[in-house]
């Protein structure tokens, strides 16, 4: 069974308050941290059925072929992809890659406690164009 | 939670609003053409809607007519939400925010796409019930405010219908338009379908 234990993660949940979501906003891209507690668990079910390993779960347009050919997408009608990312510049070369800007990715870098190193994340684009950031589990 | 049988793929992959598995018996070449538009998010092109035309004895004008509605239809039902349901878009409403009134009529957008496939393949009845609840399913661990998606799609409906109707009227491709957009709604929202 996955776990999500992180003083971090629990100081986000205290800042998001009822809504259990957060907004970062730069140059009018916005980064949306949501932290539902059934909606971690569906990513912690995702996780545990799929990639043990993946500290990326990444909603993406196609499920086959090259990471680099496909798109960051809304959750309806994707593909979830687990991925397995090692530097803050992989990550950001993939997210890139994914058609997901620099900024966003950026932001994901500054706001997304553990993100590569003690946490799974999941990642997906909202259809008005947020990105959007789950904590799973811890890895 | 998802449901005790399936994880988080298993639900994507059987949320559909448009089964091209329910167009199987159509010519490979049709089918085909409906799985590619589909997987793409697009619209039928030109030579697509002549095949399906010649297929479906449907005029073809009158389906590049109503192709051509999307767009304005779409902004037009945009705009009498707004004036008949303020109430949506305030505080507490399901439209509330700027951010989930755009998704919302994105989803009203590929709406009307999946109704223009069954319209051209004349077969109104374009998904199944278990594709839809597991949409709905989806929706709400996405968090999708469906109650602002029932009456922007209802407006959506009745502004495409009338538009088309104005130019068309007695038309089998009216007809067709309707049957798509009430099986539709019907599916999504069953008896809470409000107009």
């Amino acid at each position: 069974m996955k776990r999500l234990l992180d003083s971090e993660i629990d100081r986000l949940r205290l800042l998001s308050g009822g809504e259990r979501e957060l907004r970062f906003d730069r140059d009018g891209e916005v980064l949306r941290i949501d932290l539902r507690e059934d909606y971690i668990q569906m990513w912690q079910d995702e996780a545990a059925i799929n990639d043990k390993f993946a500290n990326l779960f990444l909603a993406c347009e196609n499920s086959g072929g090259n990471l680099e050919a496909t798109k960051l997408t809304w959750v309806v009608g994707s593909a979830i992809r687990p991925e397995s990312v090692q530097t803050k510049e992989e990550f950001t070369q993939i997210l890139l890659s994914l058609g997901v800007s620099g900024n966003l990715a950026s932001l994901a870098l500054e706001h997304c406690p553990g993100l590569i190193s003690t946490i799974a994340w999941a990642l997906y684009f909202e259809r008005h164009g947020w990105l959007t950031a789950t904590p799973i589990c811890n890895l | 939670m998802v449901d005790g049988n399936s994880d988080l793929q298993s639900l994507i992959c059987r949320a559909k609003v448009f089964n091209p598995d329910l167009f199987i018996d159509f010519p490979a070449d049709l089918h085909q053409a409906l799985v590619e538009a589909n997987s793409s998010k697009r619209l039928l092109n030109d030579a697509e809607l002549t095949q399906f035309s010649a297929y479906s004895r449907l005029p073809f004008e009158q389906l590049l007519v109503l192709r051509r509605l999307v767009e304005p239809c779409v902004r037009q039902a945009r705009a009498a939400l707004a004036s008949r349901h303020p109430e949506l878009f305030v505080a507490g409403g399901a439209l509330a925010t700027p951010a989930r009134a755009e998704a919302c009529w994105r989803d009203c957008e590929n709406f009307f796409r999946v109704v223009i496939y069954a319209v051209a393949a004349a077969r109104p009845r374009f998904s199944d019930q278990q594709s839809i609840d597991a949409l709905n399913e989806l929706y709400g661990l996405m968090g999708v405010p469906t109650e602002g998606l029932a009456f922007a799609l209802s407006q959506l409906s009745a502004i495409s219908i009338a538009s088309f109707e104005a130019l068309y009227s007695h038309s089998p491709v009216g007809a067709l338009l309707q049957d798509s957009f009430n099986n539709l709604r019907e599916l999504l929202f069953g008896a809470s379908v409000k107009s």
